[in-house]
């Protein structure tokens, strides 16, 4: 009588198989070109509508840190899904990776916050992959049971510790204090160059200099524990073995992978990993808050769409919504010019369609790039409520236009069960 | 027929790759394999034929370590073995290439063929080892693989080339190939075959199940025959015919001709002109079908199952597009008509899967009477359902029909496959069709349901419905059918009268033995 | 012609449209279905009380002080009253998922469907001066109109671009949190520290029914919620659209070959349950609040979701999920009086939730090999040769 509701979790393409021969990855000098590409349209955008904070350190520190929450919820996401359970529980558990860091972090020291915050995630994972690798229960329905269970057992832990902790409260803990940071010592010159807002040479100085300033290492730990999951999801034998398991589960099995195994180390690492993202949320904010993920679970498994499931895009797609989330508070007019740069962008997804015979995504494309357009020129700001809609809107958008191009895992999100029929 | 015989034939101290002797094999209910054996020298192609449901696939996963034999032993290299799982079969040098291929699509070649057999130091993966041995497998064996090529990019032949690699990586001596021209349009057959014979050239030895009795007799060395668990006899491809094998295969049977009334009358009910289907790589599935079917006429389909009957009953239920071709209903052009629409001109429909397509197994029988007529009476009441005469009309059925139920609220799951398809015939007679589509109409069935719902077919054809018959049954086929057409890789390629036709005439022309007007 | 073989299932009676609804009730549903049908609602509630009085114990709280607070609130008519009012509430968000969930759709939007079908409403509702019982009428339909497109652009995404709705209804869900507080400001009125939409006069309020022993009311909108429960059980049992919501549901390749138009259903299904989660935040508003502002309840989506499955789309046993979930919700409030944090209750729903269906799942597992057995059975008793095609 239950319905098998996530067999469809994302979709079938409409398309044949002739229309999805893409290549696979770009090569790396085409990348370097399209980013490129992107970073002088940024620049030109940023000398014609004046908006310095568009390319600003402050804005690029900033955005960088708002990423790490994001970037890392969304690998847990790829995990997860990479071995073909969808984890929407990711905002869950990365409640509880909020309240662990807060728990261990206001007397033991940030790091024993971010430890203990990971692994109650991990708990969470666990709990996720019991659900629906074992008891084959459908992965939304857990998903949404862990997203109501984990914040009311967060309050509730909260009440009867950090309530009584010397600094907390009803619905918070007691402050906890930053990690370190780093600042490269060509900091104050790169500033001198910034404030100069010379075309590109001024934003790229500002790029350099919001990444390299306050360096938090809770985010050089997030940087590196990215790459390390794409190295190991990649090139190691256990990552083959893993992401099998995502895309075809029964060949796996008879080639002698043990599925279930491998499926329910993927959980509960997606599970830390969202841990880790409450951490890092807990820590720059300097404590634990009750509702304080405020949906990040779900922009992360946006970036993980935008990211096409690969963690180079996805940190990408973090990147990009930390920094709208990031300007929106320190520069209504960066953000308004923000509205111009999403019109470029469907202007090339426009292109490309156009090229790719799907003639009416592209017409929907510029019609959408007109509109955004439209309101640049009508509007003198982008009203402050709206710009979090942002990275939702961007991943609808994706899903709209761009879905022959997405790939994710082909077994994701259906339940699997050694034996039977498929 | 010097080139057929009985029992063992192993000539003494031939070398042996495998044997198989006396295995056999019982589920709950049926007996899969009886006292089966079967001789394979090393380095020949060695095929076992048989229809479908005659035990292939039960022998061929015990020699894969899938299933134990419950009786007998087979011996590879001469000693007896016993594998407890696919992982024993593979160390021993036995591959398996499966006929639904098990590929990752998003994986490249090289990811497909070392999952599960890495080559790597410390775990991670050592690519240039794995690249240069599938490209040295590839050379020796012919196969032509690039190893960073995506296999959702692939085409059926080269996939199957992947699935050979997969099992050629991990050593097998001994391949065993589970019916690899089901996919393959001929040239892909041709170049499947000139594989085979590099890989016997090489010493290995291969297992090659099909029943297209053509291509087994061009590439086998050896032919094994198995009917209903059992093997019937070995035979030579040097000498034996294809009917000679058909007949081997399907037993002969003298036909028992029916002196039946002639129901065909003059007026077309069905005209199909020029149908065309492709799938998504462009193959043909079906090729200019053209027919037509009176009233009162039974056109019979006969063909062996994936040459696209099942694509032909879609396009004309209107569940799968057609690329180009005209279908008309009593000289109406149904061609862009929804399912729903020609449901309501009056076609019926018994699918080949019942369970899949034909019930909702939750629901109980009065509701699935309702099924695919839930816009004509007597079911519906205005936008209602009118539950009560729906009730009786299935209490209708259930007699008229005879199924086999405590009552009509019970669920569909619990009525056996016969009563399930009983209910089902019933159902779509009672909508008064003009056209009815039975698709394996009586397959699963206990042979008295078999007969009951001939019956009711012959009845509804004496008041003049037309019948489109699709089935794997011969006798059902040459007892009902008025006409009857042979189709082989989405043509028609033989027509057969099916007064005088024999049933292995039929089997041979069904797997491409002989063209045109067979008897 | 051979006469048929014996077949162990017994032949139908002779006169089979004598049997009393009693027997039919009973051939349809044997005691042993019923069994296995309820077990899992109730073996998860029980979990859900041992799990939550383990957290509890942890907290080194009483559980029986715990358990009987909560027991006595539903006896105080105050309580009661609200565990009512939220329970239509609840009631109205499953009887929107549960359409869905008929057809396989997982409309998660019902959360992001009812925040701004709650705000169109309060707004157009604020507007109108006068006007009866149309004033009343009005808003419903704008809270449903809203509601609808709301679901209605996840519909057509999955129609047209094969987007899943689940996705694109967690998407939209944000979208809306952002969008609704963009509308608030710009159409909002300040009063205090508060944006809230026009307060609705009383011509567009609808009065609620008192209970002795406390001066709060029950929402009139109790009317309307038995209707929609009402008209959800009319419609997918006796019409001929809701037959083909459900077979598409159970069955969906059998749907296909029997003529139903699947993305048209799918679209029309989306609409009608965002049409639905359109009136979630109704009651609320024209019964109690009559504006429309940031502090309006959330999570009703989610919890809508627990109910439908809990109830297990039947239009009785989602009024009973209701009550039990409005009354752990309820109840927990008084928790704080004595000490316990409130939050129990979100735990012991969501514990419940995941515990039902596993505990469906293990029933599905037990059916099956229930079924293997007798399949088993049945071809080894002598009779009709019965050669299965194994191959």
């Amino acid at each position: 009588m239950l319905p098998a509701l996530s067999d469809r979790f994302y979709g079938e393409p409409q398309t044949s198989r002739a229309k999805r021969r893409q290549s696979r990855r770009m090569s790396p000098q085409v990348l370097l070109l399209v980013a490129l590409g992107a970073f002088i349209i940024f620049s030109a955008v940023r000398a014609l509508t004046g908006a310095n904070d568009l390319t600003s350190s402050g804005s690029m520190a900033a955005g960088l840190s708002a990423a790490v929450p994001i970037g890392l919820a969304g690998l847990g996401g790829l995990w997860s899904e990479r071995a073909g359970v969808v984890n929407i529980g990711l905002e869950g558990m990365m409640v509880l990776g909020t309240w662990g860091c807060g728990y261990l972090g206001w007397n033991h020291g940030p790091w024993a916050g971010v430890l203990f915050g990971t692994l109650l995630g991990a708990a969470g994972g666990l709990l996720h992959a019991l659900a629906t690798v074992t008891f084959g229960v459908d992965h939304i329905i857990s998903g949404v049971a862990i997203n109501i269970i984990a914040p009311g057992l967060a309050l509730y832990l909260t009440k009867v510790t950090f309530a009584h902790y010397p600094g907390g409260g009803q619905k918070q803990s007691p402050p906890i204090a930053d990690a370190r940071s780093i600042t490269l010592p060509t900091s104050d010159w790169l500033r001198t160059v910034e404030n100069k807002h010379w075309f590109a040479v001024s934003d790229a100085a500002g790029i350099l200099r919001g990444i390299t300033t306050g360096l938090s290492l809770v985010t050089v730990l997030a940087v590196v524990v990215l790459i390390a999951s794409g190295w190991l999801l990649w090139r190691t034998s256990f990552g083959l073995r893993l992401r099998s398991c995502g895309e075809a589960p029964f060949a796996a099995d008879s080639l002698g992978v043990n599925v279930y195994k491998y499926k329910y180390i993927a959980v509960v690492v997606s599970g830390a990993m969202a841990g880790f993202a409450g951490s890092a949320l807990a820590i720059s904010a300097h404590q634990f808050r009750d509702g304080q993920t405020g949906g990040r679970g779900f922009i992360g498994l946006a970036a993980l769409i935008f990211g096409n499931w690969r963690p180079g895009a996805l940190g990408v797609g973090a990147g990009l919504f930390g920094y709208t989330d990031a300007i929106q508070l320190r520069s209504s007019k960066a953000v308004h010019a923000l509205l111009l740069l999403i019109a470029v962008a469907l202007v090339l997804v426009a292109i490309w369609q156009w090229r790719t015979r799907q003639r009416a995504i592209a017409i929907v494309a510029v019609v959408i790039a007109a509109l955004a357009v439209w309101w640049y020129f009508g509007s003198e700001n982008v009203p402050p409520e709206l710009v979090g809609a942002t990275p939702y809107v961007v991943t609808l958008l994706v899903l709209a236009l761009a879905s022959q191009r997405l790939r994710m895992p082909k077994w994701d999100g259906r339940v699997y069960r050694k034996g039977e029929s498929h | 027929m010097a080139a057929v015989e009985l029992a063992e034939s192993s000539a003494p101290g031939a070398d042996l790759a495998i044997q198989v002797v006396g295995v056999t094999k019982r589920f709950p209910g049926v007996i899969a394999n009886s006292d089966v054996n079967i001789s394979v020298r090393r380095g020949t192609v060695h095929a076992i034929v048989g229809e479908n449901g005659a035990g292939k696939s039960t022998l061929m996963k015990m020699l894969y370590g899938m299933q134990r034999p419950d009786e007998g032993e087979i011996r590879i290299d001469g000693a007896a073995v016993a594998f407890h799982s696919p992982a024993d079969a593979i160390a021993a040098g036995v591959g398996m290439v499966h006929q639904h291929f098990m590929l990752a699509d998003n994986f490249t070649v090289l990811e497909n063929i070392i999952l599960g057999s890495e080559p790597s130091s410390a775990g991670v993966l050592n690519f240039a080892a794995a690249r240069k041995k599938i490209r040295d497998l590839s050379t020796t064996y012919g196969l032509e693989l690039d190893p960073d090529a995506l296999v959702e990019n692939l085409g059926v032949g080269d996939r199957q080339r992947v699935e050979i690699a997969k099992v050629l990586y991990r050593g097998a001596r001994l391949l065993i190939l589970d019916e690899p021209t089901a996919v393959l349009v001929p040239q892909e057959v041709d170049e499947l075959f000139d594989n085979l014979r590099e890989l016997k050239s090489e010493g290995l030895t291969i297992i090659f199940i099909s029943h297209k009795l053509d291509e087994v007799i061009s590439v086998a060395d050896d032919i094994t025959v198995i009917r209903r668990g059992k093997t019937v006899g070995t035979a030579d491809p040097k000498t034996v015919t294809s009917r000679q094998l058909a007949e081997m295969m399907v037993g002969s049977e003298l036909p028992s001709p029916e002196t039946r009334s002639d129901t065909v009358q003059d007026k077309v009910v069905l005209s199909v002109a020029g149908l065309t289907i492709q799938d998504s790589d462009g193959r043909a599935v079906l090729s200019d079908i053209s027919f037509d079917i009176h009233a009162g006429e039974v056109f019979g389909i006969a063909g062996v199952e994936g040459n696209g009957q099942g694509e032909l009953v879609q396009a004309l239920m209107g569940i799968r597009s057609i690329n180009s071709g005209k279908i008309s209903l009593n000289g109406v052009d149904i061609t862009r008509l929804s399912t729903r629409g020609r449901r309501v001109a009056g076609v019926g429909y018994i699918p080949e899967d019942r369970q899949r397509q034909g019930l909702l197994l939750e629901a109980s029988l009065w509701e699935n009477r309702i099924l695919g007529h839930s816009d004509s009476e007597p079911n519906i009441r205005g936008p209602l359902i009118d539950r009560a005469a729906a009730r009786r009309d299935t209490e209708r059925i259930v007699r008229e029909f005879d199924v086999r139920t405590p009552g009509i609220d019970v669920a569909a799951l619990a009525l056996s496959g016969g009563n399930q398809q009983k209910l089902i015939v019933g159902r779509e007679l009672s909508g008064r069709p003009v056209l009815l589509i039975a698709a394996q109409p009586t397959r699963g069935v206990d042979v008295g349901a078999q007969a009951a719902i001939w019956d009711h077919i012959r009845q509804a054809r004496a008041s003049g419905l037309s019948v489109l018959l699709i089935s794997a049954d011969l006798d059902e086929l040459i007892g009902l059918s008025d006409t009857l057409q042979v189709i082989l890789r989405g043509r028609f390629v033989a027509t057969a009268d099916p007064a005088t036709v024999t049933a292995e005439e039929l089997g041979s022309a069904m797997t491409g033995a002989s063209t045109g007007a067979v008897a | 012609m051979t006469t048929p073989a014996p077949d162990p299932i017994p032949a139908l009676p002779s006169t089979p449209s004598d049997l009393s609804l009693v027997q039919r009730l009973r051939q349809r549903y044997p005691v042993r279905t019923i069994v296995l049908a309820l077990i899992a609602p109730v073996g998860a509630v029980i979990f859900a009380i041992a799990a939550s009085a383990l957290i509890l114990a942890l907290g080194g709280h009483n559980l029986g002080d715990v358990f009987t607070t909560m027991w006595k609130q539903a006896g105080k008519p105050t309580q009661f009253v609200n565990m009512v009012n939220q329970a239509m509430i609840y009631y109205l968000s499953a009887v929107a998922v549960s359409i869905g969930f008929r057809m396989n759709l997982f409309n998660i939007g019902v959360e992001g469907q009812y925040g701004m079908a709650a705000l169109g409403a309060a707004y157009v509702g604020g507007q109108i001066t006068g006007g009866g019982p149309f004033h009343i009428v009005i808003e419903l339909i704008a809270g449903m109109v809203v509601g609808a497109a709301w679901a209605g652009i996840a519909g057509i995404l999955k129609v047209t671009r094969g987007v899943s709705e689940v996705i694109s209804t967690i998407m939209l869900n944000a979208i809306a949190i952002n969008l609704g507080s963009y509308l608030l400001h710009r159409l909002g009125t300040t009063s205090g520290n508060n944006i809230q939409t026009k307060t609705i006069s009383s011509s567009g309020r609808i009065p609620g029914f008192a209970y002795s022993g406390t001066q709060t009311k029950i929402y009139g909108f109790l009317i309307i919620a038995v209707l929609v429960g009402v008209g959800y059980w009319f419609l997918i049992t006796r019409t001929r659209f809701g037959f083909r919501i459900k077979a598409t549901g159970l069955n969906e390749e059998a749907a296909v070959a029997s003529g139903v138009n699947v993305k048209r259903l799918t679209l029309i299904a989306m609409l009608m349950s965002g049409a639905i989660a359109g009136l979630v935040g109704l009651p609320a508003l024209l019964g109690q609040s009559y504006t429309f502002s940031q502090t309006a309840q959330s999570g009703l989506g989610f919890a809508g979701i627990g109910i439908a499955l809990l109830g297990r789309n039947s239009p009785i046993g989602m009024a009973l999920a209701a009550l039990l979930w409005s009354f752990l919700g309820q109840s927990a409030n008084q928790l704080d009086f004595i000490g316990v944090p409130r939050e129990i209750a979100a735990i012991m729903q969501g514990v419940i939730l995941l515990a039902v269906v596993i505990a469906y799942e293990l029933v599905r597992r037990y059916r099956l090999v229930l079924q293997q057995k007798e399949v088993a059975a049945r071809l080894r008793t002598p009779g009709p040769t019965t050669e299965l095609a194994v191959s």
